[in-house]
């Protein structure tokens, strides 16, 4: 069975019960140097094995990228 | 011969801070930063692009071992998005300082004062080291101080007009009124804008496009150092004052008649 998460602003179908460090796993995203915004709060990096995700869930997952100002 | 800046206690080995936008990839971005000698570095805070599987990342060529990584909060409008982009950067594990900014027009990127104080005040709150980008404006320096900011960061000119020191007056009474460092942040041309800077009184000064939009950026960064250093060389051995007429640097002893 699938679900539809929203990642980065983008509707995603995953298989349902799947961890989030599974998910980072899945999209080949490095855990390390990223942070993870799930329905608006932040995990710590430690939880990341033990979020699982569900139907319509929202995901925002950064990094640093080169910027200066503005 | 000079002492060592330090802010929140940590000792920062150059005075000229960059940032990391705008070069044509992460190789000139590794060698323009190494060039200027930087030891603080910003970088700004985006969405992974999870379906560009390019897996090259900014610090594979900025160390953070290296470089005191500097996150901002470019491009965040409000206090709510400079805020949830702080925590953002926080959780990413390299730093809890946070270069913050509020921009409040988009034409000039120009700061909205209101909302960088509220913001200032939570993250301070927070545990952040708060380093503001500003106006240069004595009275939100002396506020943003107050709230607990380890730095000030007023800007030269907008960000990236090049346009260099618009108002040196108001940067020294800046450095004058408070007793955290000043940063002047955003606004430098060229490499005798950022000596100005320096000889201001400044503790040092922070750029981007200057470097990486010149014709050569690596060569730019290099100058760009040397124009902080003969700058705070300049501060430090006290220029003379100026005078409307001459004074001859000759002895007006011994001329031949």
């Amino acid at each position: 069975m699938n679900i539809n998460v929203t990642i980065n602003g983008k509707i995603q179908s995953i298989s349902a019960e799947m961890s989030l460090l599974s998910l980072l796993k899945f999209l080949d995203i490095d855990p390390s140097r990223i942070a993870v915004e799930y329905n608006r709060e932040i995990i710590d990096r430690t939880q990341f094995g033990s979020v699982y995700l569900k139907e319509s869930d929202g995901l925002e997952i950064i990094t640093f990228v080169g910027g200066g100002n503005g | 011969m000079d002492n060592i800046l330090k802010i929140a206690g940590v000792e920062i080995k150059s005075r000229l801070w960059v940032g990391t936008g705008k070069y044509r990839d992460f190789k000139e971005t590794k060698e323009a930063v190494e060039a200027s000698g930087a030891h603080v570095v910003t970088v700004a805070v985006r969405r992974v692009n999870i379906t560009d599987h390019s897996k090259e990342n900014l610090l594979d060529y900025i160390d953070p071992k290296k470089y005191i990584i500097l996150p901002n909060t470019a491009g965040c409008y409000t206090t709510e998005d400079a805020i949830r982009t702080a925590r953002l950067a926080r959780a990413a594990g390299i730093s809890d300082w946070v270069k913050l900014e509020v921009i409040g027009d988009e034409r000039t990127l120009l700061p909205d004062n209101e909302a960088l104080i509220e913001a200032a005040k939570v993250l301070v709150k927070e545990g952040f080291i708060v380093l503001p980008y500003t106006n240069d404006d004595p009275v939100m320096a002396r506020k943003l101080e107050d709230i607990g900011c380890e730095a000030i960061m007023p800007l030269a000119a907008p960000i990236g007009s090049g346009l260099g020191i618009r108002n040196p007056y108001n940067i020294r009474i800046i450095k004058e009124i408070v007793s955290v460092p000043v940063v002047v942040d955003a606004g430098v041309g060229t490499a005798s804008d950022a000596a100005i800077a320096m000889e201001l009184g400044c503790d040092a000064v922070l750029m981007n496009t200057a470097i990486a939009g010149a014709k050569d950026p690596v060569k730019m960064a290099y100058a760009m150092k040397m124009g902080v250093e003969a700058g705070r060389l300049a501060w430090l051995a006290g220029r003379i004052p100026k005078k409307l007429y001459a004074s001859a640097s000759s002895p007006l002893e011994g001329m031949i008649e």
